[in-house]
């Protein structure tokens, strides 16, 4: 199902900015429900 | 199909899904308008007007995942659900976890979960394999792009075609 296979180098700015980007995302929404989770779980005890 | 409950959380610029596994795992799904990414997609303007930048995976970093059918069950059912008030013009444009070990498993994986729902979606799927190179380590990312069948699809894969070039584009001098 892979119709195109790409091979950058890590300078390639664009391609770093748009990945890094997602990441970034993501790990925004797991840090805020990282934080959630523990707040439940403090709320518990 | 059996599937965990989800919560789906509406955002100015993203929707945020999250369930939780018989497993004490936690997993989120997230949609974020293309609108957040303005800057990339500039001169394409249906990825522009109609794309959304999704991903999913444990919240839990470097967690052994069992395996566990009711996860891809639920991820088809979130994307189903997310889809199902959109246009037909949506495109979904998929990245996939950056868990090196794990990448091209989750690719494959993904191809499961995307037949789960993509027939009764009437769904496509372009994928692009994107290799970023640091001296001898090599980064894989998979890049997919998710259209309706009824979607103009020579336009979708037209930018898809035009993204990868960008993508390629822009090296430091």
């Amino acid at each position: 199902m892979i119709a195109n296979k790409i091979v950058v180098s890590a300078e390639n700015i664009k391609a770093m900015e748009f990945i890094n980007k997602i990441k970034a995302r993501k790990q925004e929404i797991k840090a805020h429900l990282s934080k959630g989770v523990i707040l439940a779980k403090d709320l518990k005890k | 199909m059996e599937f965990y409950t989800f919560e789906r959380s509406d955002q100015s610029d993203a929707i945020r899904y999250t369930f939780y596994t018989d497993n004490n795992l936690t997993y989120i799904a997230f949609f974020i308008s293309a609108l957040d990414f303005t800057d990339h997609f500039e001169g394409h303007d249906y990825f522009s007007e109609f794309g959304w930048v999704c991903g999913f995976g444990p919240v839990e970093d470097g967690v052994k995942i069992p395996g566990d059918r009711k996860i891809s069950q639920t991820i088809s059912q979130i994307f189903i659900d997310f889809l199902s008030n959109k246009p037909k013009e949506v495109v979904l444009i998929y990245h996939c976890d950056d868990d090196k070990d794990q990448q091209l498993a989750r690719s494959r994986k993904f191809n499961g979960w995307f037949l789960l729902f993509s027939e009764a979606m009437n769904l496509s799927i372009e994928i692009t394999q994107l290799d970023i190179v640091t001296g001898e380590t090599i980064d894989l990312n998979f890049i997919g792009y998710i259209y309706s069948n009824e979607a103009d699809k020579e336009k979708v894969l037209g930018e898809a075609k035009t993204f990868s070039q960008y993508l390629l584009a822009s090296l430091r001098k």
